[in-house]
């Protein structure tokens, strides 16, 4: 009992706990989007009178039956019944619509739409920037974790060929990886998207394409080094098929090394794609991604801050925690390492 | 060394082989070969476009002899005519290169003088709170995307203490000024850059020279220095720094690409005319042997800053050499 709890302990170290709350909130942020936040992140709530409204701003949503939406400071109600009035005062102007002509308005009770709050301002045209960063999150882990999986089963299949075939196809692979390794990875990721349509498939894919390197260079030696223990010796003995050797003894052991450098792509991955989507080369436009919406505040910065601000404190957060979940993690799985070589990384 | 430096040259050799190799195939990879989805301004002019795009380019010739052409072009250092400026591409590159390299020297700077000092500090308070903190800062920075970084240091500068210029290289008034007072000028706009992209690489180094010099210290000639009863700081300064200086060098050339991935995104931000720029405008305006240019150029320079690295290792450290 006291060793489980000794072990338990060890296990959740103060990196680890942070890095999981911080995963957890974001994965919760992203699953959860529609009841955290509003329905859909592309809700144009009022082009001209809810372009970058500053964070904690009130407005009265009128939303209409033809779809149209606008923002009003102030509404009155005038009259009752079918010709009731709806008085709409809109920055410096004053507008009368018919109270049918409104779907968020009961038309029986002499009631006015309640105010909305838009707890981190609008963007330039009229969205809330809280619906879409909570959204982004769902774009950015939906991106990583697809982008992640590509390189890991690229890499991992890679490995195994060179760890396999050894001689010349593990030089021909080892050498090629190399090659690959030394075009600085935004310029590869540029070119790639540069001669195939850019979109969030292209994204994953051509993510995945540039970062299964690093998988497939710690896979194939951990793999080469499991190759000459006894038990591998063993089986090759026995006359195990060399796949099957490759699959029952070598992969499973090889399997911490590959989630714990997944997990440390993650961050990274997090990282590129949101740097491509701010140059305007990753998720495109009407999705929301923490990348594309600082790339529009970036436009106009200095008097609507709110717009790059906030999904880059959501980026940085989120990038942390997955640093911190992974650096917990190894320390945990290796007690004598505190903090020891982390592989570089940077977008 | 002489078998070693010819060995490492041979090899980034090779290397450089398989990148202009690579950069070959992923041209003619691209869905509807090299001159499709590149040309179609407008239906009516671009099947003779493309032909003439494909003439001019010998894309009727045989893939075999294409490819011949294409490493034979590369080792006379003849990248091809850029679309969009009408110059040969290596002249274009040549002019945003310097601004490049002044950004990415001036950020190094910046990030050894932090991570160094800042990695001694922590490795000489290991699993102290100062120790904590430092690899928690080294974690944080490491994390931060280098496009918003720059942007909030703009909204810092630019709003609350307006002191310093935010993009850009060189004042609209700066031909009126004498040689002084330019080198001032790009000195100037060149601090907020610099420092962007060094801190944000400054993280991870912090962590790996902390790392570094603590393996250092866990050897037994430093325990032997230290029975031999030798100041602390001599200790460290001397028998710990010079030996954990190698994996520094190393580091330096491991780093190149991540540097010019950093640059090309502060250049960006800061409107810094340099090889990032070019890159991403090339692509903006489907600029496709610009494109190749600066790519195979990136690959390039991190090879032969490995290269570098790698025989500077050796001239400092005999057990490279020899080993």
């Amino acid at each position: 009992m006291a060793e489980s709890r000794a072990r338990h302990r060890a296990w959740l170290n103060p990196t680890l706990t942070a890095g999981l709350v911080l995963v957890g909130l974001v994965t919760v942020m992203a699953l959860a989007a529609p009841w955290i936040s509003g329905a859909d992140p592309g809700t144009v709530h009022d082009p001209v009178a809810g372009r970058y409204l500053p964070p904690g701003s009130e407005r009265v949503p009128l939303v209409f039956a033809d779809g149209r939406r606008l923002l009003a400071d102030r509404v009155e109600r005038h009259g009752a019944g079918a010709g009731a009035e709806v008085v709409a005062h809109r920055r410096d102007r004053v507008e009368t619509y018919p109270a049918a002509a409104l779907v968020n308005l009961p038309a029986a009770t002499d009631a006015v739409p309640p105010a909305r709050v838009f707890p981190l301002g609008t963007d330039r045209f009229g969205r809330d920037v809280w619906t879409r960063v909570v959204w982004g999150a769902r774009v950015s882990l939906a991106v990583a974790f697809l982008a992640v999986l590509i390189a890991a089963t690229v890499g991992t299949l890679v490995a195994s060929i060179a760890a396999l075939g050894r001689g010349w196809v593990d030089l021909v692979l080892m050498r090629l990886v190399d090659a690959l390794m030394s075009i600085p990875r935004l310029f590869l990721l540029l070119l790639l998207v540069a001669l195939f349509r850019p979109g969030t498939t292209t994204l994953v894919v051509v993510i995945g394409a540039t970062t299964w390197m690093t998988i497939s260079r710690l896979v194939r030696a951990e793999l080469l080094s499991l190759g000459e223990r006894d038990f591998v010796l063993a089986a090759r003995a026995a006359g195990a098929h060399p796949l099957r050797i490759l699959r029952v003894h070598m992969l499973p052991h090889a399997l911490t090394t590959l989630l714990v450098m997944s997990g440390l792509m993650i961050g990274l991955v997090i990282l590129l794609e949101s740097s491509l989507s701010f140059l305007g080369f990753g998720v495109q436009a009407p999705t929301p991604s923490w990348g594309n919406m600082i790339s529009t505040g970036s436009n106009r910065l200095l008097d609507a801050w709110w717009v790059a601000l906030f999904p880059g404190l959501a980026l940085v957060a989120t990038v942390v925690g997955f640093n911190l979940l992974t650096d917990g993690l190894r320390d945990a799985l290796d007690p004598r390492r505190h903090g020891v070589d982390r592989s570089r990384f940077r977008p | 060394m002489t078998s070693y430096l010819l060995r490492r040259t041979a090899a980034s050799l090779v290397l450089l082989w398989l990148v202009v190799s690579l950069t070959f195939l992923f041209l003619h990879l691209a869905p509807g070969g090299v001159s499709g989805g590149w040309v179609n301004l407008d239906q009516a002019g671009s099947v003779e476009q493309r032909q003439r795009l494909e003439r001019v380019y010998g894309l009727d010739r045989p893939l075999a002899e294409q490819y011949l052409s294409w490493l034979g072009r590369y080792a006379r250092g003849d990248l091809g005519t850029s679309w969009t400026h009408g110059r040969p591409v290596t002249r274009v590159i040549a002019e945003a290169l310097p601004a490049t390299l002044l950004l990415a020297l001036a950020a190094t700077c910046v990030e050894l003088g932090l991570a160094v000092p800042l990695g001694i500090w922590a490795a000489r308070r290991r699993g102290s709170p100062t120790d904590h903190a430092l690899r928690g800062a080294g974690l944080f920075f490491f994390s931060l995307p280098s496009f918003w970084f720059g942007l909030m240091a703009i909204l810092a500068f630019g709003y609350l203490w307006p002191i310093l210029p935010l993009s850009g290289m060189r004042s609209v008034d700066a031909h009126t000024l004498g040689p002084v007072g330019q080198a001032v000028d790009v000195g100037r706009h060149l601090v907020l850059p610099a420092l962007v992209l060094g801190i944000t690489s400054a993280g991870g180094t912090l962590r790996f020279a902390r790392n570094s010099l603590l393996e250092v210290l866990e050897q037994d000639y430093i325990r032997t220095a230290r029975a031999k009863g030798l100041s602390e700081a001599r200790v460290v300064g001397v028998h710990g720094l010079r030996n954990a200086l190698s994996p520094l060098i190393q580091l330096l050339g491991v780093n190149l690409p991540s540097l010019l991935n950093g640059a090309l995104i502060v250049e960006v931000v800061f409107s810094w005319p340099g090889l990032g720029q070019v890159t991403l405008q090339s692509i903006l305006t489907r600029d496709l042997p610009m494109i190749l240019g600066t790519t195979t150029l990136a690959a390039t320079l991190v090879i032969l800053g490995n290269l570098t690295a790698d025989l500077a290792q050796a001239a400092a450290d005999p057990r490279v050499r020899h080993g």
